[in-house]
Parts: structure tokens; sequence; C-alpha cells
């Protein structure tokens, strides 16, 4: 179903339920690996997607389409996704310091690479690290970046392509490739 | 139009291709078995619930705002009523005794020190000489100069 028929159903009264439903369908999947990457467990991301999908309900009579439905929707999850870090300031905490340990682990086998990937995309700068995680992780096209973060796309696959070649970098300096 | 993820996900497979061989592939994080099913009802009827909740608030505010209307209008009526400057606002001070009066004043005599200060024009009473009976003798002899009284008329 395309944007523009989820949005017709979502916004009369008869058949709202119906196109909140299938607006639920249709974004579930992208919006969970977005928040889920973010945070440490099953249940918080839970909590904040259903969150999310929730202030989405609220406010899609207020949903120009100056943007794509999934722009507008990504932007929330991640207030939400803020937000939540910002409540349980001590979970972060712990997130923080589980990172740590990974780190001094001395061994690496293939699945720990993924883990490894992390840290290196965690010591880019911070530009290159959101470019980075917009496009491996949360599989934005580079319009819909250039929409979030108000940059060009030329200037968007510019630090895309310098974020890959550290990454790389770090990685096999680390002996981790 | 919903941007289709699995061509997008190509095109990324393809750049990364491009750029790098080396980088793993994504692991994608997997909720528990059947997840995905429940969510959109689940979300539905919290959305329901949610509803529900803000509709029966808006009715109490606005109960609320119609209570407080009815309680303003009855204080400006109220107001508008004992306001009036008629009599029965004076009632009380015609119920006061002469020394209920007389005690309020010397209770609060200080009030009334700018009434002492002013200079108070009482009436003064015009008196009346009453000549006494040798004082007229003597006024009418001098007035007659050597004449009988009865040569006056």
């Amino acid at each position: 179903m395309t944007d523009e028929a989820i949005l017709q159903l979502a916004r009369r009264p008869q058949t709202r339920e119906e196109g909140f439903r299938q607006l639920v369908l249709a974004y579930q999947h992208r919006l969970y690996q977005v928040i889920r990457r973010q945070l440490p467990s099953h249940e918080d991301a839970d909590d904040v997607l259903q969150n999310t999908f929730l202030k989405v309900f609220r406010h899609l009579d207020g949903f120009e389409g100056r943007s794509e439905l999934y722009t507008w929707m990504y932007r929330i999850a991640q207030n939400e996704v803020f937000n939540f870090i910002k409540r349980n300031t001590r979970m972060k905490m712990v997130a923080l310091e589980n990172q740590v340990e990974k780190r001094e682990e001395p061994h690496l086998n293939p699945d720990e690479l993924v883990r490894y990937l992390e840290m290196a995309v965690n010591d880019l700068p911070e530009r290159q690290r959101m470019v980075f995680r917009m496009r491996y992780y949360d599989e934005l096209s580079y319009k819909q970046m250039a929409e979030i973060l108000k940059l060009t796309e030329g200037a968007l696959k510019a630090s895309f392509h310098h974020a890959v070649k550290k990454i790389e970098e770090e990685l096999k300096s680390k002996q981790w490739l | 139009m919903a941007l289709d993820p699995m061509e997008n996900d190509d095109a990324i497979r393809k750049e990364m291709g491009e750029l790098s061989s080396h980088l793993p592939p994504k692991q994608p994080d997997l909720p528990p078995p059947g997840y995905f099913e429940s969510l959109p009802e689940k979300v539905t009827q919290r959305w329901k619930a949610e509803e529900g909740r803000i509709h029966l608030r808006r009715v109490l505010i606005r109960r609320w705002m119609a209570i407080a209307a009815i309680c303003l209008g009855v204080m400006v009526a109220g107001w508008w009523l004992f306001s009036r400057p008629d009599v029965s606002t004076f009632t009380p001070a015609l119920t006061l005794s002469s020394s209920e009066a007389y005690q309020y004043v010397m209770d609060n005599i200080s009030d009334f020190d700018g009434l002492m200060e002013q200079q108070v024009q009482w009436p003064t009473e015009e008196k009346i000489i009453v000549p006494d009976s040798a004082a007229a003798e003597e006024f009418l002899l001098e007035e007659l100069q050597g004449h009988e009284i009865e040569q006056m008329f």
C-alpha cells in the first residue's frame, strides 16, 4: 500500500483505525531496526516503537507532506529514542560500561566483528558517524538524509565514503580484518 | 510513495561493495517470534484507549469550565446587586443606639482628628438686654427734656 493510500485511510474518521494499522504494518520492521540498534533490550525498543507510532497517529493530521512519510516518522523515532535515553540515564551508563567491557575482550571471532564495527563507528567524527548510521544501518536514501540533516546529497555521499574508508583502516590497523 | 526497502538495501550493498568488500554484513536485530504480527493490534488498541481518555478529559474540562462560568456569573451578579448605594447598605448604621455611637466615636477618636482641627463657626445666641426700671425712667426723662409725658400725646 502506498503512503498516499495509507494517509487517505488514516485521515478519514471512518477508516482511521484501518489506516493506522496499515501504517504500522508498512513501517514496523524498519523503525524497529532503527530503534533497537540504539537501545540495549527488545523491551525498551518495543516501548519506544509503540510510543513512536502513537505520536505519529496523534500528529498525522499535521503532516503536510513536505518530506517523505518515512523521513518524518524516522525523525519522530529518533526523538523518542533520545527522550527514552534521557529518562533512563542510568541505563545509558550501564550500556557504556558494557561497551567498555566489550572493548577489552582480547579474542576475535566473526560474530564479534559486528561489535568491533560499532566501536569503529563510534570513533568517527560526529557528522560522519551520523551519516554512516543513517545510510548503513537505517538504510535511508541520500535524499531522505539530505532532508533530515539539511545537507546536499553530494556532501553526504562524500561523508559516507570517508566514513567507510576510516572504518576499514581502523579495523585493519587493529587486525580485526 | 514508500521507498522499497529491498531496492534501497540493494543500492546500499552495491555502494558498499564499490567502497569496501571487507566490512562485515549487517546483522538485523530480530524481535521475539510473532512480535510483528501482534504489534499493529497492540498499538491501535493503545491508541483507542488513549483517545477514550482524551475524550473523557475534554468532557471533564468542559464541565469544569461551565461550572466556573456559572460561579463567576453568580459572583458578578451578587457584586452588582449589593454594590448599589441603596438604603439596605446603611441599615446597620440606623440601628445604632446613641450610646453605641458614642462608644464608637470614643474608640476611634483618632479618626476624628481632622474634624477637631477645623474652625467650626457655632451659631451665637443674640443677647436680649432687658433694662431695669430705673434705667428706663432715666432714659425717658432724657428724651422728654423737661416736658410732661402727657404733652407728648
